[in-house]
């Protein structure tokens, strides 16, 4: 159903109702669209690298604690 | 005589408890999400800038002030200053913690230094007729000059209980990293909002 209603969506006319996105200066669009997409992806890169870093913190973590245990082991 | 198998309780199912390892203290954690949102609303402001700019077709507005771009880089080289000193005083901190209190003092100082002479520039930029109201420009100069002070203040008053509690000898890692993080924001934001704000212009 979804595809039937979205069909008619790709030969209709574009409807410029953001007045930023119908500016007729390229300069202006260019400049939306680069806004668009660094709005988009800096939360997702900001969680991303909180996520990594939490990874790292972890696997550091691991090592260390498995390091721990192997010189219990050899006591 | 029958033997019933007792069932087992979901405890004695799983075995013995892994140990669990915490990855980061509550508060780095908190602190972390808290920053990641500050940092939406300030790419907000900036792409909010870089829109208006674009359409503009001179930049400063005609009849506005120009900023003082040189004398605020001063400033933010004074401000770069305070975040290494932070960062060298969380370092110090691991040595011994009474060592670190001289690098937080300094930056302390630095950062009440960069506060102080935004607040001059605002009242400087005032008497040559750039207000809230006078043009783009000025709207946006007050707005995220004044929201990134804002949270410069809230941070010094963070770094300031950190070192009373330093000096008293009752900090803990975890409140001087936490404050750390929030300060590294803070020093960390500030380039990209002069970059976008102070020295470009168009058409002029």
């Amino acid at each position: 159903m979804t595809p039937l209603v979205l069909l008619p969506a790709l030969w209709a006319p574009a409807a410029w109702a953001c007045a930023v996105c119908s500016d007729p200066e390229a300069v202006s669009n260019l400049t939306f669209g680069l806004s668009t997409a660094f709005l988009t992806f800096l939360p997702l890169l900001a969680m991303a690298a909180v996520g990594w870093w939490f990874w790292r913190r972890l696997k550091a973590l691991e090592a260390e604690q498995g390091a721990q245990v192997l010189n219990l082991r050899q006591d | 005589m029958s033997v019933t198998a007792l069932p087992l309780d979901a405890a004695q199912r799983r075995g013995p408890p892994k140990p669990t390892l915490k990855v980061a203290p509550n508060g780095v954690v908190g602190m972390l999400i808290f920053i990641t949102s500050e940092l939406m609303l300030f790419a907000g402001l900036v792409s909010a800038i870089a829109i208006v700019k674009a359409r503009a077709s001179m930049w400063p507005p005609p009849g506005q002030p120009r900023l003082p771009v040189a004398e605020t880089a001063v400033n933010t080289l004074a401000l770069l200053a305070s975040g290494a000193l932070m960062y060298w005083a969380g370092k110090k901190f691991l040595e011994n913690p009474r060592s670190a209190l001289k690098p937080l003092r300094i930056g302390i100082v630095l950062g009440l230094f960069f506060v102080g002479f935004q607040g001059a520039e605002w009242v400087a930029m005032l008497g040559q007729g750039l207000t809230l109201q006078s043009s783009a420009m000025g709207s946006f100069f007050y707005l995220v000059v004044g929201i990134h002070g804002l949270h410069a203040l809230a941070a010094i008053t963070a770094m300031i209980w950190v070192e009373r509690r330093l000096t008293a000898g009752r900090l803990s890692h975890t409140e001087f990293w936490t404050a750390r993080l929030f300060w590294y924001f803070v020093v960390l934001v500030w380039p990209v909002l002069y970059w976008r704000l102070y020295p470009a212009t168009v058409g002029s």
